[in-house]
């Protein structure tokens, strides 16, 4: 049994190298994340309308694109440093870029719901975008539960968007190999908002995390002690701790909605969704859409994405599979080289 | 090199993390209790497999450890009052030990009279959701079993391929890949989904009727309550969305009314366009 005691001397090296990595992190200082200058067009009940400088010998060729997020996590992770920044590749490509930050709902905004965040929230920051740039449309870039939010939006204004672009978007919510779903459907959501309010964002990160428990949760530290004595690479695991634990409380009506309409009634797919009062039917998104998704994604099964395909009135739909995790898309060196070159290219074609 | 796992005092250890976590990204501060968990994980296994290679080996003894291993990343953060002790004093007051809550205790039987009766049905009913979730928790515990059996089965399996090549990396990728793979086996299974729906629901319920009990008691000692404020953020909504429609009205008028202020610029007004009429026709009539 030497073995053993082989594995059990490296056991104690790896405790050593934990020590070690803790040590480096203790000394790292503030970790800073979404260092892209940008600049503050708006502020409405918390939330924030940014425009990204541009790069200046880069002038634009599109009309400017504006990034949707999840309400779910922050937005900066499409920022999250200079070499791993979707934004930077995306301002690289000539692009004018614009970001939604949802901000820390709170109390006082338990009450706002779907028709709120889509009628008004959105809409308020494409009418800014366009009063900004002075362009007569915007292209969205719907990111996750961003993304399906756009859908809608560009469903109910079609006027005013001129490309959609959907990157990991749940789209079908009743794949069979999304258990997410199958979890929340169980879930009386009713009673889970009227006793909570607003639904705390650690609840949710916990959820997501034991989707795939010992790879998210352990794993990632047998990986942290082979970067334990380099600071940068502690600098950018904790970059990536901070942001996994960032996590927004989630207001109560809009969770509400949410689920009921997405995970419970999968209503993308079956119909009869309204936002107030007003139909969204998906054969009215007849923009060009680009559907950007991951293969290995355990959050958003690519078949949930792929959905989109044959439900939009659209007859200009690509789409971009990359094989990388949900997390993975964003700060991934090969998709974050590929998907700006893409997206701009894409979008060249279609102004 | 200090190496927090090897310290008898477990509060330096989190002290340690805390400095290294909890300063810099606040956020980020539960990873360090997880890190120290999983240094601790690591090495209860493999001091466990050590001390077997002195004897013959039992895997039926490694994989209680292992099961027992599997289980702590994995179970949710749900309060458990009735399966721990030294929660809190309320839980130490549930405890199902306690004789007076069984069912046909003695005090549980002579019903109160007035007000009294009116807090007793509340408390009773609390019991009632306490007992619904644990018996929810049960239900759940209880699929998990089978979870770890298998996962632990699979573990103790691949372990019999270990050689001298074999090192610490392996054997730990080995272990979470035979959890992973099967945990999401179980995972969209109904019976889980099921289990995982009714424990949710079920704290929920509880969650649900300890804030009412809460909020008579608030009102009983003249404090504001939950249900008070949120009243007074609905109307506070209310309102903004009240203001937004009317600015959005007055801006659609600002709107109609700029539009036809051009509309009338551009128009000739009605007697200009008259006399230029009269002054076309005299032309007329005079050239003709």
């Amino acid at each position: 049994m030497q073995a053993f005691e082989k594995i059990l001397k490296e056991s104690a090296q790896f405790q050593m190298q934990l020590a070690q990595g803790a040590q480096v992190a203790a000394d790292l200082g503030e970790i800073r994340v979404g260092t892209t200058p940008k600049e503050l067009i708006s502020s409405i009940d918390g939330l924030n309308l940014y425009r990204y400088q541009p790069i200046q010998d880069r002038a634009s060729k599109t009309e400017p694109l504006l990034i949707v997020y999840a309400l779910v996590n922050r937005p900066y992770i499409v920022d999250l440093h200079q070499q791993r920044s979707l934004v930077q590749g995306l301002l690289g490509e000539g692009i004018d870029v614009y970001l939604i930050d949802w901000g820390y709902p709170g109390p006082g905004d338990r009450h706002l719901d779907l028709r709120h965040y889509i009628d008004v929230l959105i809409d308020q920051c494409v009418n800014q975008t366009l009063q900004h740039s002075g362009a007569s449309r915007v292209n969205i870039l719907g990111i996750c539960q961003g993304g399906t939010m756009s859908l809608c939006y560009s469903a109910l204004q079609p006027k005013k968007v001129r490309n959609l672009i959907t990157m990991v978007t749940p789209v079908d919510f009743h794949t069979s190999d999304n258990a997410l779903s199958h979890w929340f459907r169980e879930v009386d959501v009713d009673l889970l908002v009227d006793t909570m309010g607003n639904v705390p964002g650690t609840l949710l990160n916990g959820i997501f995390l034991s989707l795939k428990p010992f790879k998210l949760g352990v794993e990632k530290y047998l990986d942290f002690v082979k970067i334990a004595d380099v600071p940068e690479k502690v600098e950018n695991f904790m970059r990536m701790e901070k942001w996994i634990f960032d996590s927004p409380d989630q207001a109560g009506e809009m969770f509400r909605d949410f689920l009921k309409y997405f995970f419970h009634e999968n209503r993308l797919v079956t119909g009869g969704l309204s936002i107030g009062q007003r139909p969204v039917n998906m054969k009215s998104v007849t923009q060009p859409l680009l559907n950007i998704l991951a293969e290995q994604d355990h959050l958003v099964p690519p078949a949930s994405s792929r959905a989109l395909k044959y439900l939009t009135g659209s007859d200009d739909y690509s789409e971009l599979a990359y094989d990388t995790g949900h997390i993975g898309i964003y700060v991934s060196g090969k998709a974050g080289r590929d998907i700006p070159l893409r997206i701009s290219d894409w979008l060249r074609k279609r102004s | 090199m200090f190496n927090p796992w090897t310290q008898p005092n477990p509060t330096d250890i989190y002290s340690m993390w805390s400095k290294a976590w909890g300063a810099n990204t606040p956020q980020a501060s539960p990873v360090y209790a997880q890190m120290h968990e999983l240094g601790n994980v690591f090495r209860s296994i493999f001091e466990t497999m050590q001390a077997q290679s002195q004897q013959p080996f039992n895997p039926q003894q490694l994989e209680q450890l292992v099961r027992q291993f599997t289980i702590n990343p994995i179970l949710p953060n749900f309060p458990s009052p009735m399966m721990q002790t030294n929660q809190n004093p309320w839980q130490q007051f549930f405890d199902p030990n306690s004789t007076w809550l069984h069912p046909g205790s003695s005090i549980k039987q002579p019903p109160a009279l007035g007000i009294g009766r009116e807090y007793q049905e509340d408390w009773t009913e609390y019991l009632k959701l306490q007992r619904e979730y644990d018996s929810a928790l049960r239900e759940f515990l209880g699929i998990f079993q089978k979870f770890t059996s298998s996962a632990a089965e699979r573990f103790v399996e691949s372990l019999s391929d270990i050689d001298e090549n074999t090192g610490f990396e392996d054997v730990c990728r080995q272990w979470i890949d035979c959890c992973d793979s099967e945990f999401l086996k179980v995972a969209v299974t109904p019976e889980y989904c099921t289990a995982y729906g009714n424990l949710i629901n079920a704290y929920l319920r509880l969650l649900h009727h300890s804030s009412k009990m809460q909020e008579q008691f608030s009102t009983m000692m003249g404090q504001p309550t939950r249900t008070e404020l949120d009243d007074l953020h609905l109307k506070n909504r209310q309102a903004k969305t009240e203001i937004e429609e009317l600015n959005q009205k007055v801006q659609d008028l600002e709107r109609r009314l700029q539009r036809s202020q051009t509309n009338k610029r551009k128009q000739p007004s009605r007697k200009a366009a008259a006399t230029k009429k009269a002054g076309t026709r005299k032309n007329t009539r005079g050239s003709g």
